[in-house]
């Protein structure tokens, strides 16, 4: 078993084998020894830690991703399992927090399903859709405006 | 370093305006890249030069100063930090925490837009990270007095954003929802590599970050121009210069690292040269390469050869006249190629060029001409690729043809052919004539394919005439979820029977598409699979099933809607728990009585069906594992009802449906979550209207 402890200092005691689907984490581990200590995670909240450990744990037996194979067609594809869909259907902030979760503990197929998800909000939208669907600030001087519809003409006539 | 002197002009009641951005002319090391070559003592330099310059903005009150100051601090504490000098680390933590505290958000730097020429590009949010992870000293000493100073702006850098409230003193700061461009921007580009070309652009061009600090999200462009062309006539001039000033937009705003380019249209030999040109700085970073035009021997002597780490290759043309361009030269008429090609894409209307010596390494191949495919070489080939080979789709259109082969297609003989099957470890996807018509191929991680069982049996092995070709692949595919086939013509061969016998046996199958060109299509050798077993038995056979695909050219009325009927309602009883012996017995019973005398049970007397149907009923009724629901009809049978669909999607093609649905008496209907219909006609090809026809591509 190994312990955990969250940002806001709650602690969570879970099987290695799914703590370990963090490369961090089993690093850690590994670094670290047969040592009961709680493993600080100080960028993850409780809550947040709830959600990546919950996808930890249903993907506790995964075969481990192959290293360099197809990295092209793993990219193209924006497909995500049954499963992962249903867990990904969170609120914006919570599906940030969990890219940033996994980004920060090396869990690259969450940080995936994360990234696809947000993949396939963006999909199809103009830049001022995309501005108001993830509430970013329009910080684009008039001239600079100009300079970027001359720049995307070409994109717009098909 | 006088050219890094930020300029202050200070008004009567105006704020100090602080510029640090230099010209872009000018060779300059701005803060942000000193940090991130890392070289600390330049660091140190600048930003004490800011420091000092703005030393004074908090007692004048003037925020934009203020966020300057802090910015500089960051950078100092990060760079003292690096260097280990923690005594002169904690020195300036604390005057960041001061400004913090006094000045609130507006102190916090990372949230400021403002600061973009200060910060833009830089990775402080990712260095932030790597602070913290080392579990720094420093970072923590003030954390105990000041909840909402420093610890809270170092997290802030990981996570989320700092609501801007008024200047509000020592009020605490609210953390708002972490937002996307708090995400650090490697993320960001991982979300960009799962977006097509032309929205990893539109992503760009949302903010200033992005537009200007992550080159990657410019390093794919697509262009598409199909209207208006021919294959004789190709783009216009006016169209070649869109597309190159395209081209030359994408590879300056990514510093000439496009990695990805897909043209669509049809450029001529004449015209693909400044295309060529164009893309020539970026022939290190190139990847992938879509040039629509038939002279790729032309593209591969004057770009791709320079293209080291060039991997996929598109060749096909899209002109408005589906006329074929077959003459062309190949970019496989050279003997070696400088770089390793994973993927490579054609259609059959465009002759690809000797292929076969450059298989090995292969990972995704689509269109290579069945023409190819029938010499001896190409078996060779395949052994070369089998390795690599990850998705292999002889027409991506998912259309049927015709094209046979026999063995005196590849000028061998048995002997010539290889003696152990070829092990397929990673191909995923196929369809594919040599498939078909092959040797013992081994296929342990497939999921999904077409095969066509019109082409006949077993053609190289004239020993195996009698087995099905397709079966015995089936048979090697144990991972197969989604399946497609066309079957064999007669639906009474011994071929039909073994395809479903093979297919029974996929313990993984969620989809399967039965094709057919003969009006009688059949389900019944799959009952028949359903019913093998002893009757206590509880097993149910492709566990996972849960959509079929029934497409014909000519619908009629066959017994297809009893037979689906049948099958879905073994299922259902299956699924419920129930042994075979009660499913089969039971299934009968509702066949009896949902469809009319005429069409099923023919021969029975009235009293004989209402007898065997209310004797299932009242059994029904003791059954430990299913009662079910029955209603009783306005001739005293007792009928059951469904109120759970067994399969959730039945895709037909145009026309089908009303005969299933009417004929079955809404059973069907009961059974099946949605019924589709799709048309189906153009997927035919050379076969619609009436078969037997030679392909187009043979």
């Amino acid at each position: 078993m190994v312990s955990l402890t969250t940002s806001d200092n709650e602690q969570f005691t879970v099987e290695r084998d799914v703590a370990e689907r963090s490369v961090l984490i089993k690093q850690m581990l590994e670094d670290i020894g047969d040592n009961d200590q709680p493993i600080p995670l100080p960028n993850v909240s409780s809550n947040v830690l709830k959600k990546v450990l919950e996808y930890c744990s249903h993907h506790r037996s995964d075969p481990p991703a192959p290293a360099d194979d197809a990295e092209e067609s793993r990219r193209r594809t924006t497909d995500i399992s049954d499963w992962d869909a249903k867990f990904i259907q969170v609120d914006q902030e919570m599906l940030f927090e969990i890219i940033l979760a996994a980004n920060y503990l090396d869990i690259k197929p969450l940080l995936d399903v994360g990234c696809k998800t947000v993949a396939n909000m963006i999909k199809g939208k103009t830049p001022e859709e995309i501005r108001k669907l993830f509430n970013i600030q329009n910080d684009f001087s008039p001239e600079e405006e100009a300079q970027i519809r001359k720049e995307n003409e070409w994109a717009e006539d098909r | 370093m006088a050219s890094t002197q930020p300029a202050i002009k200070v008004e009567d009641d105006q704020p100090i305006v602080f510029s640090y951005t230099a010209r872009p002319s000018q060779p300059v090391t701005t803060l942000p890249q000193a940090w991130r070559d890392n070289n600390l003592e330049l660091v140190v330099k600048l930003a004490s030069e800011i420091i000092e310059m703005v030393a004074g903005a908090p007692a004048h009150g003037n925020v934009d100063a203020v966020r300057q100051l802090s910015a500089g601090l960051r950078y100092r504490f990060l760079a003292y930090e690096a260097m280990g000098l923690a005594v002169l680390a904690v020195a300036d933590a604390k005057r960041i925490f001061e400004l913090t505290a006094r000045f609130g958000s507006d102190a916090d730097v990372e949230v400021d837009d403002q600061l973009l020429p200060v910060l833009a590009g830089s990775d402080i949010s990712a260095m932030d990270a790597e602070m913290t992870r080392d579990e720094n000293p420093a970072m923590d000493i003030d954390t105990n007095s000041a909840p909402s100073g420093l610890k809270r702006s170092a997290e802030d850098t990981l996570g989320g954003t700092v609501v801007k409230r008024s200047k509000a003193g020592n009020r605490p700061l609210l953390r708002c929802t972490a937002g996307l461009t708090s995400l650090p921007s490697e993320v960001i580009i991982t979300v960009a590599d799962f977006l097509p070309a032309s929205d990893r652009i539109k992503l760009a061009n949302t903010c200033n970050a992005w537009r200007n600090g992550i080159p990657e999200l410019w390093s794919s462009l697509e262009f598409v121009r199909i209207k208006n062309i021919s294959s004789s006539q190709g783009w216009l001039r006016d169209t070649l210069e869109t597309c190159i000033s395209a081209i030359q937009t994408c590879q300056r705003r990514s510093h000439n690292r496009l990695s990805s380019v897909v043209l669509k249209g049809f450029v001529t030999q004449d015209g693909v040269s400044s295309i060529l040109d164009a893309l020539a700085s970026s022939k290190v970073t190139l990847k992938y390469l879509a040039i629509p035009t038939p002279a790729q021997q032309h593209c591969f002597k004057q770009l791709y050869r320079h293209c080291r780490n060039l991997a996929g290759v598109d060749i096909r043309v899209q002109t408005e006249h589906r006329e074929s361009v077959s003459t062309g030269s190949s970019l496989f008429d050279s003997t070696k190629l400088p770089f390793k090609l994973k993927t490579f894409i054609s259609t059959q209307a465009i002759d690809c060029g000797d292929i076969a010596r450059h298989m090995a390494g292969l990972e995704v191949v689509h269109g290579v001409k069945f023409s190819r495919q029938k010499q001896l070489s190409f078996i060779q080939g395949l052994v070369d690729a089998a390795p690599s080979l990850i998705e292999w789709q002889d027409d991506p259109e998912d259309k049927w043809d015709n094209t046979n082969v026999v063995l005196g297609d590849y000028g061998a003989g048995q002997n010539q052919l290889p003696t152990q099957p070829i092990l397929f470890p990673k191909l995923r996807k196929l369809s594919a004539l040599w498939a078909e018509h092959f040797i013992e191929c081994l296929f342990p991680a497939l999921e999904e394919a077409r095969f066509n069982a019109q082409r006949g049996p077993n053609s190289l092995s004239p020993g195996a005439q009698n087995q099905s070709r397709i079966a015995a692949v089936v048979l090697k595919s144990p991972s197969l979820r989604k399946l497609d086939i066309l079957m064999p013509s007669t639906t009474a061969s011994s071929e039909t029977r073994q395809i479903f016998n093979a297919i029974a046996t996929l313990p993984k199958l969620k989809e399967l598409g039965l094709w057919s060109v003969s009006s009688n299509m059949t389900l019944l050798p799959l009952v028949d699979a359903h019913k093998v077993g002893a009757d206590n038995n509880t097993c149910l056979i492709l566990p996972e099933l849960h959509t079929i695909r029934l497409c014909t050219t000519t619908v009629s009325s066959t017994s297809l809607d009893r037979e689906l009927s049948e099958l879905l309602l073994l299922r259902f009883y299956l699924k419920q728990g129930c042994s075979l012996g009660e499913a089969k017995i039971r299934s009968e019973a509702a066949l009896l009585v949902h469809f009319s005398s005429t069409s099923y049970g023919y021969g029975m007397t009235k009293a004989q069906r209402k007898k065997a149907i209310n004797a299932s009923a009242a059994e029904a009724a003791e059954s430990t594992t299913y009662k079910g629901t029955f209603t009783t009809t306005s001739d005293g049978l007792k009928r059951e009802e469904f109120d759970k669909s067994v399969l959730q999607n039945l895709v037909v093609s145009r026309g089908m449906s009303k005969h299933l649905v009417e004929s079955s008496n809404a059973l069907l209907k009961q059974l099946i979550g949605r019924i589709v219909e799709v048309d189906t006609s153009k997927k035919f090809g050379s076969h619609s209207g009436q078969h037997g026809y030679r392909g187009a591509y043979y």
